[in-house]
């Protein structure tokens, strides 16, 4: 039997997760079918419908949603169940009848396909299982299948399982106590430090982390702070920490501290050449993270909602930077480079003269620079390489190339067209 | 003996202008010659093109149009980059969006204690984060009006502080004031009882070194164009729904 729960509620796409993991105590095996929606496989859990309706509502009392149930053999007929009247069971073997009577779209068919259909004089699921299986997969292709087997409530698909990701985290307990700020910082620096090794292991990358902090005298203070990108840059992280905790005053000697990622995303990093937009979000981040801690509350932004009292016609959220907000005013007032393509190569070591710490001459045998531009810092995260300097550099014979150094080499890794 | 044409001139100042275009984008941009317009062409024509980087301030008493003019401030820059609003519990979101800002890039400060006013400010001007940074002034000492002046001035940004009436900035520190003024009330309707509110008229009086004249000049701005007909004025005070259901029925 599978159970389908159906749940609104206000700021429903931030406690999605939380919702489902609340799922987890009433079966080992919850679906994630869209944002409220969720199919709950219930074979072999004890009980009846009624009990499991029950067990859903408790578990889901903490958020307080509204949460429509429905349960029938089949994944399909249990979600039109529970959108059709809360509480609906449907029986084994009467999954087609029950479906009949309701129009087209509740098979997910495109609007186009259902006004042929509705030329065709079908309307209703019922009259499209009465159509031959071969001769209308034929006529409307191979997703006609799945309308069909939904249509007869003989789908009998088998649950996708969610994927749980092991929570990133590192903690300090028992190791001494850190009484002055320089000991604190330098704590959490290590843990952080872990954080984004972990991270960069894992190819993931954190959205922001929670601290929590036990003193000597039993209290606990937890702190969450959001990046302005998802990174694991340890360097990133403890600038906003350190631009948060600013404000921070503790009565007892801090003598354990937890640090754990949040809002992990698959790493990869943008790397962007000529422009500063990276580096204005982490401004922005830690100026953010600077005000909160002074005023004790986040910084705001505003959102309009259609209501009908004037003071309801808006709200407040926590500023985050999301991408299309950041612009930074002077790069993009600069009209477009006339940069030619580079082309990026396999990285091979090259000899290079350097002198006052300007490359000066390149390749072998060397050949004079006639100009050198940067170094630009960039990193890739993603293949857990550390960060470099890169330099475009012209030689006098009109040639362009892109040289980078790591520590004391130096490496060919691109050639301007 | 005629000079030899190099052939890779072109390509030797192509890589000249690449690294200058790098290097600029590295260095801040020069704030004297920042303007801000306000999208008040009179006042703008008055100011040589806009609000200068810096403190302005914006003298007058409530209603008398000094939000108009912030508001105008805070919707040009926003295009373009972030503005700050120091909130003390007064803001109302939906006239700011009438007036064109655009909410994503505006970061509401929320502080409703005196002693915090200022240190968020700093804060918020030492980022460098903000073009325009508006806040309701309150009684500061002459040190703390300058080290404003000072920050909003190397930042580039513009603090435009609301100075109710008695309030003052120390004399030389802003680089503009303006003080505002409510000439008339517009109403559209028979009379003033029953009639529906367009919006009013106010003027502004700019004293800066910069400007030409020494005598203060008055402008006049306003929230209504007096020069559309009738019909057009009446739907300026409906919401855009309303408008377009109005356009139809005409």
């Amino acid at each position: 039997m599978f159970l389908c729960a159906i749940v609104e509620g206000e700021d429903l796409q931030r406690r999605w997760e939380a919702l489902l993991d609340a799922l987890d105590a009433v079966t080992p095996t919850v679906e994630d079918a869209g944002l409220g929606a969720a199919y709950l496989d219930m074979h072999g859990i004890l009980g009846e419908p009624a009990l499991w309706y029950a067990q859903v509502r408790t578990a889901l009392a903490p958020f307080f949603v509204d949460v429509r149930c429905g349960c029938s053999e089949d994944a399909f007929c249990a979600g039109v169940a529970a959108r059709h009247a809360d509480g609906c069971v449907v029986a084994a073997g009467e999954e087609a009848a029950f479906l009949a009577p309701f129009p087209l779209h509740f098979l997910d068919v495109d609007p186009r396909t259902i006004e042929r259909l509705v030329l065709l004089g079908i309307e209703r699921i019922g009259e499209l299982a009465a159509l031959p299986y071969g001769a209308f997969v034929r006529r409307f292709g191979a997703r006609a299948a799945l309308w069909h087997r939904r249509a007869s409530g003989t789908e009998r698909r088998s649950l996708v399982p969610r994927a749980f990701t092991l929570p990133i985290e590192a903690s300090a307990l028992g190791e001494g106590e850190a009484q002055t700020q320089e000991q604190l910082l330098f704590a959490l620096r290590v843990l952080l430090g872990r954080i984004a090794e972990s991270c960069a292991r894992r190819g993931r990358s954190a959205g922001g982390i929670r601290v929590d902090f036990f003193c000597d005298d039993a209290s606990e203070r937890s702190i969450e702070l959001f990046f302005a990108l998802p990174t694991a840059e340890e360097r990133a992280m403890f600038d906003v920490l350190r631009a948060r905790l600013e404000r921070e005053s503790f009565e007892a000697p801090v003598v354990g501290m937890r640090v754990r990622a949040l809002r992990l995303e698959e790493a990869g990093s943008r790397q962007m050449l000529f422009v500063r937009e990276r580096a204005q979000r982490q401004d922005l981040a830690v100026a953010l993270a600077r005000l909160e801690g002074l005023l004790g509350e986040p910084v705001r932004r505003a959102c309009l909602r259609p209501a009908h009292a004037f003071e309801e016609r808006f709200t407040f959220e926590r500023f985050t930077p999301d991408l299309a907000a950041v612009e930074d005013a002077r790069v993009s007032a600069l009209p477009a480079l006339p940069l030619p393509p580079l082309h990026l190569i396999p990285e091979r070591e090259v000899a290079v003269e350097v002198r006052g710490g300007v490359p000066v001459a390149f390749g072998d045998p060397p050949s004079a620079l006639y100009e050198c531009a940067g170094p630009w810092r960039t990193q890739d995260v993603a293949r857990e390489m550390p960060p470099r300097d890169e330099y475009d550099v012209a030689l006098a014979d009109g040639r362009w190339y892109r040289i980078a150094r790591r520590q004391t080499r130096w490496y060919l890794c691109g050639v301007y067209e | 003996m005629l000079p030899v044409p190099d052939p890779l001139a072109n390509r030797r100042a192509a890589f000249h202008s690449l690294k200058e275009r790098l290097v600029a984008l590295q260095r801040p941009a020069p704030t004297q010659e920042r303007r801000l317009p306000c999208e008040l062409p009179a006042l703008d024509l008055a100011l040589g093109g806009g609000l200068p980087a810096g403190l302005v301030t914006l003298e007058g008493p409530a209603s008398s149009g000094r939000g108009a003019i912030a508001f105008r401030a805070l919707a040009v820059a926003s295009r373009s980059a972030f503005v700050a609003l120091l909130d003390d519990g007064s803001c109302y979101p939906p006239a700011l969006v009438e007036a064109g800002v655009l909410l994503e890039r505006l970061l509401i400060v929320p502080v409703r204690e005196g002693r915090l006013l200022a240190r968020a400010l700093d804060t918020l001007l030492r980022s460098r984060l903000c073009r325009v940074v508006v806040v309701r002034a309150r009684t500061w000492s002459a040190a703390i009006w300058g080290r404003f002046s000072q920050l909003a001035r190397e930042t580039g940004s513009t603090l435009l502080a609301l100075l109710d009436d008695g309030l003052h900035a120390p004399a030389g520190l802003p680089a503009l004031r303006l003080r505002c003024r409510s000439e008339r009330l517009v109403l559209c309707g028979r009379g003033s009882v029953g009639g529906a509110f367009l919006g009013y008229t106010f003027s502004v009086e700019p004293f800066a070194r910069a400007l030409r004249s020494q005598a203060p000049l008055v402008l006049r701005a306003s929230r209504t164009n007096e020069d559309l007909p009738l019909h057009e004025r009446a739907t300026r005070s409906l919401s855009a729904p309303q408008r377009a259901a109005r356009r139809c029925a005409v």
